[in-house]
């Protein structure tokens, strides 16, 4: 048996739809700010849903190499920076990154290219900035960390699964600091893909409210940067929260469908609070997966209200949309900036509750409130369900 | 950090076929893959490519969840459980984890190419679900009945030693107590021609290969994080810095994930330090997703006991990645 470490998040980096670094990230959460706006990269007029999480006022590229990369890049830089900016004296020993789709805008306009005859073999171009991890070794570039590289691909649970595998690493010895988090950008094959299986909405993304009526897509980054508690504090470091439990489990009821009795959520949550060594009753508030499909939420409602029932609850996804791979490590994000400030981020579009479920949804606007015990779902297609326990630090 | 574990069960599905014994010997007697040219209205030349022939998975297809499903998953499922019943029956917590390069792109393909000529209404339902990522993990859980730990990992040739290192730290963390590790890999024209653009110079080529990982009772394998590189400059240091940590008087040595200028540099820095050893390409062609697995498959099979064996990497656009095996005498 591996000795158990305790790990402390000691600095994060965001772009997301909500606002571009931590600080327009809480004046938007405390105020209940949307980002959502009309995709125009792209034809939705034959599509169900037309809007979704865009970032704005994107980083712009600072030379010539930078002005070759991919959005995802760009992103990646922007919350990198800021991170750094937070914590200087950061250097990883690993990079964990979740992600769902990668390059895919450039996998577009590659088959685009050669679809109509105007591609040319200068495309390597498209085809270099494609695989998943290249926005990720960008961002390892700038820093001139040359450091070990695992991308995880695991649906929409992958930035929460990357946090987790970076605790893990780090609370058993295999590492002593992590850079973890996700990223991704919107695509049109994702975006037609989930308009196709009418997950996405024509309205407003309404988690957790009985007349939900499906998902609104987004986009971001965010990156954290995980670290041994002891090494932490002997440096003097800004502890942010420390991350205490992670949970991972496999529902195999279908590939893009939850069982609908919420066993594979309530499993990643109970594992996640056992490693923490908490109960449930503990949990002040679940940053939920809540995409506002009818299946997801039907599914995470049923888990929560019966593994802790009444407990605050709020899904963020009705301000950024979901943005999928990035969504676990943004919401980590959300998580650490609500223990240490002390508030409940809203759980937007919200109207009337489900009658199915015991959950103290955090309606519309933020609310006060020192935070002890946090848990943070993520659940993606093919069954894979996530967890992770955040708490404050005494 | 390098993590050590035994392999417990082993199974492939290639271009030559599924029988570990089989293709070994071909491999080992420089039996080619066959390669079919390939012409497509996509792609600018004729394309290289070596398929597995379908009749390898002919049983799994007919798994009412896999009916449906992209190759990749009927090559991952048939190896995964083939390897599991090497391994035998299972004790304690199992986790799965699957490597892949391009992950399902013939289904992806497929989808994009209906929108791009038809608009949204061309988009689907049936084939979205399979053109995300994990596909091919979701599939093996199924399969195998697991309900805890399920990565996909993507990466190029040398996903696999990473997804071998992280099976070696599911053990040591205890967080499982076997993990079946898969690399897998699919064809179709639209990836060969990406990569033919890019001067990839390789013959494309598919299948999956799957290990059992445990704490102990079978061949010790020693595995290594990866070192990551940018530019091809940095390649060579990559490499290097993966084998002056790994295995430095080996056996047997098997290389090479991938084809073009970086497999040059990569049979240079293993010729200076004398461990230029056997190579599949030749056979099995280059199967990204399934590469590095297929190479550590190759090496069990050919490792007498009381030896060592170097299975090493250096792929086109990640990292340079190795693992050392020991078979106990």
């Amino acid at each position: 048996m591996s000795p158990r470490h305790r790990v402390v998040l000691t600095a994060m980096g965001i772009v997301s739809p909500i606002g571009n670094g931590l600080a327009a990230t809480v004046d938007s959460l405390r105020g209940g700010r949307p980002g959502i706006g009309p995709v125009t990269s792209f034809d939705v007029s034959q599509s169900r849903s037309k809007t979704a999480g865009l970032v704005k006022d994107l980083r712009e590229p600072k030379n010539r190499r930078e002005a070759r990369w991919h959005r995802a890049s760009l992103m990646m830089a922007a919350a990198l920076e800021e991170l750094r900016e937070a914590d200087g004296a950061f250097v990883p020993e690993a990079c964990v990154i979740g992600t769902t789709s990668g390059g895919m805008t450039f996998g577009e306009d590659f088959f685009r290219g050669r679809k109509t005859g105007n591609g040319s073999d200068r495309d390597a171009q498209w085809i270099a900035n494609y695989p998943p991890q290249k926005a990720v070794l960008d961002t390892l570039d700038l820093a001139k960390w040359n450091v070990p590289v695992e991308i995880i691909a695991n649906a929409c649970a992958s930035g929460t699964n990357a946090v987790g595998r970076a605790m893990s690493m780090i609370r058993h010895g295999l590492c002593r600091r992590v850079l973890c988090g996700g990223y991704d950008v919107i695509s049109e094959l994702v975006f037609m893909g989930f308009d196709c299986l009418q997950a996405s909405t024509d309205e407003l993304c309404r988690p957790f409210d009985k007349d939900r009526t499906g998902l609104v897509l987004g986009e971001g980054a965010a990156l954290l940067a995980l670290e041994n508690r002891d090494d932490a504090m002997a440096r003097g470091a800004d502890i942010v929260c420390e991350i205490s439990g992670y949970g991972i489990s496999t529902d195999n009821h279908h590939l893009t469908q939850p069982h609908p009795s919420g066993i594979g959520p309530r499993m990643a949550m109970e594992r996640a609070l056992a490693v923490a060594g908490r109960e449930a009753a503990a949990v002040d508030y679940v940053n939920a997966h809540g995409t506002a499909t009818v299946f997801n939420d039907g599914s995470e409602g049923a888990a929560i209200t019966e593994l802790c029932p009444g407990v605050a609850v709020s899904s963020t996804k009705a301000l950024t949309g979901h943005t999928l791979g990035a969504a676990g490590a943004i919401e980590a994000v959300f998580c650490g900036l609500a223990i240490r400030e002390g508030f409940l981020p809203p759980n937007g579009n919200f109207r009337e509750a489900d009658p199915a479920w015991q959950m103290d949804i955090v309606a519309n606007v933020s609310r006060e409130k020192a935070l002890r015990c946090v848990l943070s779902n993520s659940f993606g297609f093919g069954g894979t369900n996530a967890s992770i326990v955040m708490e404050a630090v005494a | 950090m390098k993590l050590e574990a035994a392999i417990t069960g082993r199974a492939w599905v290639t271009p030559l076929g599924s029988d570990l014994a089989a293709v070994s010997a071909q491999i080992d007697a420089g039996v080619p893959g066959e390669i079919e040219l390939v012409q497509d209205p996509l792609a600018k030349r004729p394309l290289r490519l070596m398929r597995v022939p379908s009749g390898l998975v002919a049983e799994v297809s007919r798994l009412p969840r896999l009916r449906r499903s992209s190759a990749i998953s009927l090559y991952a499922v048939e190896a995964a459980l083939r390897a599991v019943e090497m391994a035998g029956s299972a004790v304690g917590r199992t986790a799965v984890i699957v490597a892949v390069s391009s992950a399902s792109v013939v289904y992806t393909h497929r989808f994009y190419r209906r929108i791009v000529e038809e608009g949204a209404r061309g988009a689907s339902p049936a084939l979205f679900p399979e053109t995300v990522h994990n596909a091919p993990a979701s599939h093996v859980a199924a399969a195998l009945g697991i309900d805890g730990a399920s990565y996909t990992l993507v990466g190029d040739g040398t996903v696999g030693f990473s997804a071998l290192h992280m099976a070696a730290g599911l053990l040591r963390m205890d967080e499982a107590d076997r993990c079946v590790v898969v690399g897998a890999e699919e064809v179709d024209v639209i990836t060969a021609e990406a990569y033919r653009t890019w001067r990839f110079g390789g013959v494309y080529s598919e299948g999956a290969g799957a290990v059992v990982l445990e704490r102990a009772g079978g061949l010790k394998i020693t595995t290594h994080p990866g070192t990551p590189f940018t530019t091809r400059t940095a390649a060579a240091a990559a490499l290097d810095n993966v084998l002056d940590v790994m295995e430095a008087e080996p056996d047997l040595v098997v290389y090479g994930a991938s084809a073009g200028e970086i497999g040059r540099l990569e049979q240079r820095e293993l010729a200076a330090r004398g461990l230029l050893g056997v190579s599949l390409r030749q056979s099995l062609g280059d199967a990204l997703g399934a590469a590095s697995l297929f190479q550590i498959i190759q090496a069990v099979n050919r490792l007498d006991s009381g030896k060592r064996a170097l299975v090493c990497g250096l792929g086109i656009n990640l990292q340079a990645g190795a693992a050392a095996l020991y078979a106990e005498s």
